[in-house]
């Protein structure tokens, strides 16, 4: 989460409390209209929700402004968490080594000690290695906060990251090692040690950015929830107005058993009345746009599905090709050891696996299939977003905010303005230019007139004066 | 085959060691600084700023240079580091260089177009420079997507252009071989432009060049992984890592019409593109064109650079490859040498 996030967060955490205190008074003026005190309980609730509002906004004043001065705070935390983290690396890197030195010597006792001993280092790397990678990530989540976007501490951790990987990949390809060392790999075996669910995991790391589910299921929850809630608020409405209807009738049994027209009557005139007395509160609340946003939150829950649908097709495509990468890596350690040309180091092998990934997900980006998936997945996302928007935006478009699709007006307009205007400037400065130009050639032209008549040469101040005059002209 | 656990663990422990050294290093490493060619704010309008470069002696040319940078990322890779600098090779060549930094459009922009960008900023560049040097016409030098500004530009305004030298310019789009012109065949630009409300952020277009290379990050690390524990080394990875990071947000309208109009229509070299009223002749290019490609370009393949010559007016036209990918030709060690020399005499023969 980084510094701008936090303040978004802020505000719409703010205008989120402004809504819930928005239904908070709107049920307080039903039951004042119900107990029959609207005119003055309306208006001290009014006061009261304009006070809420004042004090939220308030609030959020305060909270991004602390957000930002914060920063500062941020980056010596992460000065003072990196060197924590540092100490605490070498102690754990000095453990590691008196244990690894342990193990080398152990090499020459009985060859199960050494293997155990290994095998404990091993296990004591790992856990060593996760919980520092966890906690440098989390040491530059922290600065990640407090820097522009212009910089990108963010390298460091995707470092760290790859560092992660290469033990994951590590841990997958080693059987494969293993069998090459005891003479028994072949395409055939390779088979049998490949492992799909590992592999996917990979694949996962690998591309994360196509493999991230959780924030949509928490938009459908959501989603889902709205709707619930929506018809669970139509239910409780009628039920309410069903025991209004109870009330109403017991009160005027007259009016309700007598002739079907003269209740009808009596009916509009009720019903004028109420729409009077409910008009500040239907101010607050607008079905149409309640209704609006369920419809939304029905496309975007219709979206949500495909965009689910497409995801796992583009997941599925890179799974596909991230076992084409395990064929082939096979069979590259297959061909290298048998021209001996395995060398020691796990690095080459990692160059190898990563130039093969890159041949083939180049050629799987080139397809037309994955191309499409492609597009159609940001053109979802989008208009989830957009959908989400609009809904938010219909929530408080009765609150004494500009809204964005105020603001759009608003910059076309001076788009549109600033253009006008630009365009006039440069025709003022063209005529401008024109203007001294014609002066120019007038005043040259007048004093060329005027040495001729001095010189006394009739024809020559004649011309000269005509072109004077059309120069002006 | 001997690879093992220890094998496997020493290389592991070797690797976090330079991790832990990258951090003593980084704490080295005072100020990531890029750009720092003294120049002058000289022109300014809404979010453009029109720099001049500072010379200490008079410039050797009769005519300035305009460089007319992408608006995707920033100016700022022409002048990276002192010793991988475009522009200061330009300079030392004797140059009077003029450049445009386009700023960064916010909510408030969102509505610029092609238009704007061409016959409104770029145009008022062009003027303020011919008025300040007392020329007609100046010389025009433009990267990547400025280069197809500063192409349709010229073809508008061919009387303002003396010379003009696009590189690694995309012109036809219609070209199959490059993953960017690939994907954007597919995309829905008006749901992309509508999704973002107007302002197309870097980030996005970040991650869509990051793809064109599915194993980028592992690549980058990598590098980062040797340079850690080298101060210079690391610094200058981290000049260009903050260059890359620097990615102005884009302006929807102008935006939808060049990945509409070009990428997907190919209007352009079709002669059917209209930028405010006026259609596009790429025949009005009548002015000398040195045309520079990089022979390794992902970004914009060789294919969709080279066919301009068929399209232009003049009969003074250069096509100039240059061995490396579209970054390189700039910042690389061979482009110090050999770029802007290239391009310095091609001027003085034309000056």
């Amino acid at each position: 989460m980084n510094n701008t996030n936090e303040i978004f967060e802020t505000i719409v955490e703010t205008q989120k409390k402004s809504i819930e205190t928005l239904v908070d008074t709107t049920s307080k003026i039903q039951e004042a209209l119900k107990s029959g005190n609207a005119v003055e309980k309306t208006t001290e609730l009014y006061q009261n929700w304009w006070n809420t509002q004042l004090s939220l906004l308030n609030n959020v004043t305060s909270q991004t402004k602390t957000e930002v001065e914060n920063t500062q705070a941020k980056t010596e935390d992460f000065y003072k968490k990196g060197y924590e983290t540092q100490i605490d690396a070498i102690k754990k890197a000095s453990d590691f080594n008196l244990n690894f030195f342990n193990t080398l010597s152990n090499f020459g006792k009985k060859s199960t000690d050494a293997k155990d001993q290994l095998q404990a280092t091993y296990s004591q790397w790992n856990t060593l290695f996760e919980s520092w990678t966890k906690s440098l990530n989390t040491t530059f989540e922290s600065l990640n906060t407090s820097y522009p976007k212009t910089f990108s501490p963010e390298l460091f951790q995707n470092t760290m990251n790859t560092n992660t990987l290469f033990l994951k990949l590590q841990n997958f390809y080693q059987p494969y090692f293993n069998a090459v060392k005891g003479g028994n790999f072949s395409a055939d075996s390779m088979k049998t040690l490949f492992d799909p669910a590992q592999y996917k995991k990979i694949t996962e790391e690998t591309f994360s950015n196509f493999f991230q589910g959780q924030n949509l299921n928490t938009l459908i929850e959501t989603n889902t929830k709205s709707i619930y809630d929506f018809f669970q608020k139509q239910q409780n409405t009628t039920k309410e107005y069903k025991e209004f209807w109870n009330v109403f009738t017991e009160k005027f049994p007259t009016i309700i058993s007598a002739d079907y027209t003269k209740f009808n009557d009596s009916f509009k005139n009720i019903n004028g009345s109420y729409k009077d007395l409910f008009e500040p509160a239907l101010k607050l609340i607008s079905n149409a746009k309640d209704k609006e946003n369920i419809e939304l939150a029905v496309e975007s829950l219709d979206k949500s599905t495909t965009y689910s649908i497409k995801l796992a097709q583009i997941q599925y495509l890179l799974n596909k090709t991230g076992e084409n990468v395990a064929e082939e890596v096979g069979k590259l350690i297959v061909e290298k050891s048998k021209k001996l040309e395995l060398t020691n180091s796990f690095q080459t092998f990692f160059n190898d696996w990563v130039a093969i990934n890159e041949k083939h997900y180049t050629k799987l980006y080139a397809t037309k299939e994955f191309s499409k998936l492609k597009a159609d997945l940001t053109t979802l996302s989008l208009d989830v977003k957009k959908n989400i928007e609009q809904q938010f935006e219909n929530k408080i478009e009765h609150l004494p905010l500009v809204v964005k699709s105020e603001l759009n007006e608003l910059y076309q307009t001076i788009h549109d303005l600033k253009k006008t205007i630009k365009a006039l400037e440069s025709k003022v400065n063209t005529t401008s230019k024109t203007t001294a130009a014609r002066t120019t050639t007038a005043t040259t032209a007048a004093t060329t007139a005027k040495t001729a008549t001095t010189a006394t040469t009739a024809t020559a101040a004649t011309t000269a004066t005509a072109t004077a005059k059309k120069a002006t002209v | 085959m001997n690879l093992n656990n220890i094998d496997f663990l020493n290389e592991l422990t070797a690797n976090t060691s330079k991790i832990v050294k990258g951090f003593e290093t980084l704490k080295e490493v005072k100020q990531v600084d890029i750009a720092t060619t003294p120049k002058t704010v000289v022109y300014s309008e809404d979010k453009l700023k029109l720099y001049r470069y500072n010379r200490d002696t008079k410039a050797t040319y009769k005519t300035p240079v305009l460089i007319v940078y992408a608006l995707v990322n920033t100016y700022q890779m022409l002048d990276l580091q002192p010793d991988r600098s475009y522009i200061k090779n330009l300079l030392d060549a004797g140059l009077d260089v003029y450049l445009i930094d386009w700023g960064y459009p916010k909510q408030i922009d969102k509505y610029l177009t092609m238009d704007d960008y061409i016959n409104g900023y770029l145009d008022n560049c062009v003027d303020y420079i011919r008025d300040e040097h007392k020329l007609d016409k100046i010389n025009i030098l433009s990267i990547c997507q400025g280069g197809t500004f500063s192409l349709i530009y010229s073809a508008l305004h061919p009387e303002k252009v003396k010379n003009l030298v696009p590189h690694v310019t995309p012109v036809d789009f219609s070209v199959n071989d490059g993953l960017l012109f690939k994907w954007s065949k597919d995309m829905d630009f008006k749901s992309l432009v509508r999704g973002f409300d107007g302002i197309i952020p870097g980030s996005f277009l970040n991650e869509g060049f990051d793809m064109l290379k599915p194993m980028m990050k592992f690549h980058k690390t990598s590098g980062l992984m040797n340079s850690l524990e080298d101060k210079t080394k690391l610094t200058n990875f981290l000049r260009m890592e903050k260059w890359i990071a620097d990615s102005p947000d884009q302006a929807g309208a102008c935006f939808l019409q060049f990945m509409e109009d070009l990428y997907q229509q190919n209007k352009l070299i079709a002669g059917e593109l209209v930028v405010g009223s006026d259609k596009v002749n790429l025949k009005n290019l009548t002015m000398p064109v040195l045309n520079i490609y990089a022979t390794e370009d992902h970004l914009v393949p060789p294919s969709a650079t080279t066919p301009l010559g068929e399209y232009v007016g003049t009969k003074d036209y250069e096509i100039y490859p240059f061995q490396g990918g579209h970054i390189g030709v700039f910042v690389g060690n061979r482009s110090q040498k050999e770029l802007a020399p290239k391009v310095a005499k091609w001027l003085k023969d034309r000056d």
